[in-house]
């Protein structure tokens, strides 16, 4: 409730929100809001300006571009998601597991993490990518299980604070279990931070698939991605601006949105700065 | 009335480097040769500035740090060195509390759930009814309401957050409890309700308890036996009333306020002492003479009532 009441206060947050909750009507009820089939072809109607019954125009196969734009926050919500869970998950466990037992458990975990972080992620991406079949799913994975390594830094420096708390040592006292120490004493009082750095990366996430799907090698056609939206509309950007205009708008606000309510999670989370003006 | 907890010749000792870059570790002996032995029902006091080494004298006994050397035997079993399912049906007799109740009680779990914890953990299971009514139990034993099992720990005073400290301390009830420093970061009001709190517990539910304080007049008041402990070493034990009322030690004696600290220097870092032989109180000692400096005094003297002193041989 607490969460709730300083939320309302933090405009930053309010401003992501405002971007993000429309976004998510738009992917939940893509059916309903889109005004055409999005993998429609038709050839009578092909790279129409936009007008009263397509309003974003129409590519080169005459398809509606606001229903593929529409149908493309799917996409990219999923992805954001999908990838960004995968990665908070493996960070929260390693990082928790090198902060709370340290020495040779830690030393083994931060040196993988160090030599994660030494390849240039978009590269690796694209290596694993171009051996693999390019579906949403193999790029949600690969972009999950690169980009977990912020976090579990994170995650082990706020552990090493928190496990030498008076707290921590009484549930020991108590008999208590590692897991089940870790689980319902240290890591509930160390996510806040955690949060925030996910809400950042789901716009990083997507971001990476639709530089990927613009790459060619993310979202197939027919399948409308913004990422993919963009890649087919470079061929005609000289005489048919629209076709990149809207994915490129859409990209724009969706990372903006999440990079707004990370900052502002990040106000709200902690207690040092909440009181801060804004 | 038996012997509930044996400690013999425990010794922990931390390695540490004077500055992150130089090269030679130096050894700070912590716990240094500790022995007593802890009838039940009783209560020992341990007493000494801070650096003393009672603090991890207490978190080796509990076994959330492993001693170096030595035993501990505790309802007469191996305490240090018993398998770790058998320490386990044992750790509901072992109760702690600890300082600050800012910080031992977790923010984000309500009263019920504090309390209820120790419970849960002896009896492996979860049932909700039995745990909320001994929560309520163990509340009443500390002079709280039932009210207070919804509550968070930023919720409630100092006064109260330890109180929910010793509940949860005590709901399994413990035939021995550790108390390190419980009242030291309390107000002085709120410090003389808690100390009662203590001698009332103690005399309903009949534990045996190990406290620890830096503040003699508490000690004296809750102690059957009191120990003084200086540089993880036992300076003089014995008897509460004998300790107070005939000092032997020259640093019980500057603690009771008996004698003035003189010329004597202050407390020096405690690494300056490190590896120089004799007496280790010898460079704040109004009495010492040059076998202090060569000869390492043993704990003697008539009865219970012994210190580690040279110039007080028997």
């Amino acid at each position: 409730m607490e969460f709730l009441t300083n939320l309302r206060k933090n405009r930053l947050a309010l401003w992501g929100l405002l971007i993000l909750v429309p976004m998510f009507f738009t992917a939940v009820f893509a059916q309903l809001l889109s005004p055409h089939n999005p993998v429609e072809p038709n050839m009578k109607n092909v790279l129409a300006a936009p007008s009263f019954s397509h309003p974003f125009g129409t590519d080169m196969l005459g398809r509606d571009v606001l229903s593929r734009v529409v149908y493309g926050s799917r996409v990219s919500l999923l992805v954001g998601f999908v990838s960004v869970g995968i990665a908070t998950i493996i960070g929260v466990l390693l990082g928790a597991v090198s902060g709370y037992y340290g020495g040779v458990v830690d030393a083994i975990i931060m040196r993988f993490v160090d030599l994660m972080m030494c390849f240039p992620t978009f590269f690796l991406i694209l290596a694993v990518i171009a051996f693999l079949e390019p579906s949403i799913w193999n790029i949600m994975i690969v972009i999950g299980l690169t980009s977990w390594m912020g976090i579990s830094r994170l995650v082990r420096a706020e552990i090493l604070s928190i496990k030498n708390k008076e707290f921590v040592l009484a549930a020991r006292a108590e008999g208590l279990s590692n897991a089940r120490i870790i689980f319902s004493h240290i890591l509930p009082n160390a996510l806040s931070p955690v949060w925030v750095v996910a809400t950042l990366g789901i716009g990083g996430a997507i971001l990476t698939e639709s530089a990927l799907s613009f790459l060619g090698i993310g979202v197939q056609p027919p399948t409308a991605s913004w990422g993919n939206l963009l890649a087919q509309a470079k061929d005609n950007i000289e005489i048919a601006w629209w076709l990149s205009l809207y994915p490129g708008i859409a990209i724009f606000l969706t990372v903006m949105g999440y990079n707004l309510l990370g900052e502002g999670l990040s106000d709200i989370l902690d207690p040092r700065r909440r009181y801060q003006a804004r | 009335m038996g012997t509930l907890l044996s400690v013999s010749e425990l010794e922990r000792f931390y390695e540490i480097r004077r500055t992150v870059f130089s090269l030679k570790k130096e050894t700070v002996r912590a716990v240094d040769g500790v022995s007593f032995d802890l009838e039940d029902a009783q209560t020992l006091g341990i007493v000494g500035e801070s650096g003393s080494g009672k603090s991890t004298l207490a978190r080796c006994i509990s076994f959330l740090e492993p001693a170096d050397r030595g035993d501990v035997t505790f309802m007469g079993r191996d305490w240090l060195r018993v398998p770790s399912k058998e320490r386990k049906t044992l750790r509901p007799q072992m109760g702690i509390i600890f300082q600050d109740p800012y910080s031992s009680l977790n923010p984000r779990k309500r009263v019920a759930r504090i309390i209820s914890e120790p419970l849960e953990a002896r009896e492996g299971s979860s049932q909700r009814e039995l745990l909320r009514s001994k929560a309520i139990e163990a509340l009443e034993d500390v002079g709280l309401g039932e009210d207070f099992l919804d509550k968070y720990p930023h919720e409630m005073s100092g006064g109260q957050r330890q109180r929910i400290a010793i509940a949860r301390a005590l709901s399994t009830r413990p035939r021995f409890l550790i108390a390190d420093e419980p009242v030291s970061s309390l107000d002085v009001s709120v410090q003389a309700q808690i100390i009662n709190l203590f001698l009332d517990l103690k005399e309903r539910l009949s534990f045996a308890m190990l406290f620890i304080s830096h503040d003699l007049n508490i000690v004296r008041f809750i102690s059957d036996h009191v120990m003084v402990m200086y540089r993880g070493k036992i300076m003089e034990m014995g008897p509460a009333e004998d300790i107070f009322q005939t000092p032997f030690h020259p640093y019980t004696r500057m603690l009771t306020g008996r004698e003035s600290n003189g010329d004597a220097p202050s407390a020096e870092p405690v690494l300056e002492h490190q590896g120089r032989p004799g007496c280790v109180f010898f460079s704040r000692c109004p009495e010492r003479n040059k076998h202090c400096q060569t000869e390492v005094p043993r704990l003697s003297g008539p009865g219970s009532h012994r210190a580690a002193c040279l110039q007080y041989a028997p």
